[in-house]
């Protein structure tokens, strides 16, 4: 063993993904613009928080606490998001891509560079997503200070502050949640066999889990989310009524569970697919078969449907309750009003997860354009394939409602038995209900117009 | 490392690839009885041989080649590729292994649809850090005939082209063994021909050791002996093949596996 060869092996190792990864993003741009949007998204919002942070860390008093306590912890779930849409899109390219990097297995590249590959490849695709997410991040951190004044969270005087400390932790706040995302994503890629390029040449995925079974990392990781959401719900029932005590457990509590439910979406899927392959109708069968085989691949779009339904209903009802509380005139207190600010840093997530859902349904369904063709050619009509499509996207749309729903229980149900003694307060159902509906509606609507509206785009 | 590849290199073993009782079964689905693709295969290749392996589908000619490279695992026995047995290698050993030792040429030519022609032949040699001699690779190309195609991406190519880049990244290493898996299947006669002279010559004038499954008895009679598979199991050995026999005892062969 000589040291100097092998540091020399060593470097040019790296070097060499390195290199390979800007090749590969600049010659695949379009698969690498999911994660690099979602850095955009994710960007914008924690640079806003960022902001914040910074003017909470100039100010003093109550505006210090407030400013500093509420951009720490939104900042924190944020980037907790922001990997977990990097994790779905890139995992969506690592499928997409599958013969390709077996290809590089089976031309002799380890495990370990594979996975050094995909992660240079995201960091790469997405940096430039991150450098441009600064700058609508600023003037939103702005307005969102404006808001929080004329609610009455913070008093003046105040003013925003963005100095290079701000943009510094925003630009590494969101490259360590890139880099996370990326890291996880290429578990997967690192474990395609180099045998898998030696199927079929039509690019046929090459990788397990369409049957919806669960890797045991994925699952152990997605029971652990569901444990800490319960523990999160079951500490906030029994937190005394006045204070944000309440709302610092019980709000997380529904991220926790949409991220865990969405971890092991994969044979609800499958079970949904079978489901729907014994229904008469052509386009329901087809459909039902590709999301029976595909399973691991829809569920990538689920998970971040899930997130949106689960923290829009589980945050957006928290709020009902507390409003219905206060025009009873329960409470009205200092918590109240930062609460209502939740309403627009809500807003703000929400927006990113529509974001994020909506970039992996076009990624998902764009990946499909061979298997499309091959239907057209096998005697389907564009139409069928159309109406195959938009079933599949309702069936994985309701399927995310369903578990998004699911989630927003744990944030709303320990929330309304800490304020008002009742799993659901009577002042309160009726909205909280119509909430319900109308983001699981909405989701529905967004998964089958992005997944149609990309099909048309894709199938000739 | 590198020290230790080198030694290994300079004690070259005079077989190239040796397969000792292997077996490899398939578990058969939905309660079936499992499936031997292989069957107790003994096979020695020397340095410097080109053989071929033909048999009817399904007889195990595809096991036998991922088996050898160590794509895929027997059941039971050993493999041995220049000395070295593939069983105790952990999968970044094994990918060291094959880079190091090993060359591949497939039916669906496998280029990198990303990399350039040139990216896409020395992709091995940069994957394991060494020191790319810019001079021999554009020798090589130039002999397979790619000299103008240096900056084409795989896409621009034909068939009998991207098959050659497929050879020269296979062959720029000096691999110990190269497997080839049906290198002419999706190419017409004159590439076909083309390629398999190239083969040829890499054993004839480097001393290169090839093994390549093929269905097309011209393909095979190019080699220096065919072996044939039935049911994974070697049934016959053919040395200095003509066409013809080949054919003869593959209809043969066929007619059993019908009966």
């Amino acid at each position: 063993m000589s040291a100097a060869g092998a540091t020399r092996g060593v470097r040019g190792v790296r070097w060499t993904s390195g290199r390979l990864a800007v090749r590969t993003v600049r010659a695949r741009a379009g698969a690498y613009l999911a994660p690099a949007v979602v850095a955009l998204a994710g960007t914008a919002l924690l640079t806003a928080f960022a902001g914040l942070l910074a003017t909470g860390r100039a100010a003093h008093g109550q505006n210090a606490s407030t400013l500093l306590g509420m951009a720490s912890i939104l900042g924190g779930w944020t980037v907790a998001i922001v990997a977990y849409g990097v994790v779905s899109a890139v995992a969506l390219t690592v499928r997409a891509r599958g013969r390709e990097i077996a290809l590089l297995r089976l031309v002799a590249a380890t495990p370990r560079q594979v996975r050094r590959t995909v992660v240079a490849e995201t960091l790469v695709a997405t940096i430039p997503g991150i450098v441009l997410g600064l700058l609508p991040g600023l003037p939103l951190g702005a307005l969102l200070l404006d808001r929080l004044l004329a609610l009455g969270a913070v008093q003046e005087p105040l003013r925003y502050r963005t100095d290079g400390w701000a943009v510094g932790l925003a630009a590494a706040t969101s490259l360590l949640a890139a880099w996370v995302g990326a890291l996880a994503a290429s578990r997967r890629a690192s474990r395609i066999a180099p045998i898998a390029a030696l199927g079929s040449a039509d690019g046929a995925p090459a990788s397990r889990g369409g049957d919806g079974r669960l890797a045991k990392g994925r699952r152990n990781a997605g029971i652990g989310a569901l444990l800490l959401a319960a523990a999160l719900g079951g500490t906030a029932t029994g937190m005394p009524v006045q204070g944000s005590g309440v709302t610092a457990t019980a709000g997380p509590a529904c991220v926790v569970a949409a991220l865990g439910l969405g971890l092991l979406a994969a044979p609800a899927v499958a079970a949904l697919g079978r489901l729907l392959g014994r229904l008469p109708g052509a386009a329901v069968r087809l459909a039902g078969r590709s999301l029976a085989a595909r399973a691991a691949q829809a569920a990538a779009s689920v998970g971040p449907l899930v997130l949106l339904v689960g923290v829009a209903v589980g945050t957006l009802g928290m709020q009902m309750i507390e409003d219905a509380g206060s025009a009873g005139g329960a409470g009205g207190g200092p918590a109240a009003q930062i609460a209502s600010a939740n309403y627009l840093v809500v807003a703000m997530i929400v927006g990113f997860s529509v974001i994020a859902a909506a970039n992996t349904l076009i990624a998902a369904v764009r990946d499909r354009a061979a298997e499309f063709a091959l239907l057209r050619l096998t005697g389907a009509t564009r139409r069928q394939v159309l109406a195959s499509v938009a079933v599949e996207a309702g069936a994985t749309g309701a399927l995310a409602a369903v578990l998004g729903l699911a989630a927003a229980v744990a944030t709303v149900v320990p929330y309304a038995v800490a304020k008002a003694g009742t799993a659901l307060p009577g002042d309160a159902a009726a909205a909280v209900g119509a909430l319900a509906a109308g983001v699981a509606v909405a989701a529905v609507a967004l998964a089958v117009g992005v997944g149609v509206g990309t099909a048309r785009r894709v199938a000739r | 490392m590198t020290q230790a590849t080198r030694t290994t290199r300079r004690t070259t073993t005079p077989t190239a690839l040796s397969l000792r009782q292997v077996t490899r079964t398939f578990a058969g689905s939905g309660g079936d009885s499992a499936v031997t693709a292989l069957d107790a295969v003994d096979l020695d290749l020397p340095r410097g041989t080109f053989t071929a392996v033909m048999g009817p589908s399904g007889s195990g000619k595809s096991t036998l080649l991922h088996c050898a490279a160590g794509l895929d695992r027997p059941t039971s026995g050993t493999v041995t590729v220049d000395g070295t047995e593939l069983g105790g290698l952990d999968e970044t050993a094994l990918t060291r292994l094959r880079r190091d030792r090993m060359g591949f040429v497939f039916q669906s030519f496998n280029l990198l649809p990303t990399l350039t022609v040139h990216q896409n032949t020395v992709l091995p040699m940069e994957l394991a850090g060494r020191r790319v001699d810019r001079a021999a690779v554009r020798a090589l190309l130039g002999r397979l005939g790619l000299a103008d195609r240096l900056g084409h991406r795989p896409a621009q190519l034909s068939g009998g082209q991207q098959q050659r880049v497929a050879l020269a990244r296979a062959l720029l290493l000096r691999p110990a063994i190269v497997f080839a898996d049906e290198p002419t299947g999706a190419l017409d006669s004159t590439a076909a021909q083309q390629v398999l002279g190239l083969l040829r010559n890499a054993v004839d004038e480097t001393a290169q050791t090839v093994l390549m499954v093929t269905h097309d008895p011209v393909a095979a009679a190019r080699a220096d002996a065919v072996v044939f598979l039935a049911d994974g199991r070697i049934v016959d050995t053919l040395r200095a093949p003509d066409a013809d026999a080949v054919a003869g005892r593959m209809a043969r062969l066929g007619a059993g596996a019908l009966r």
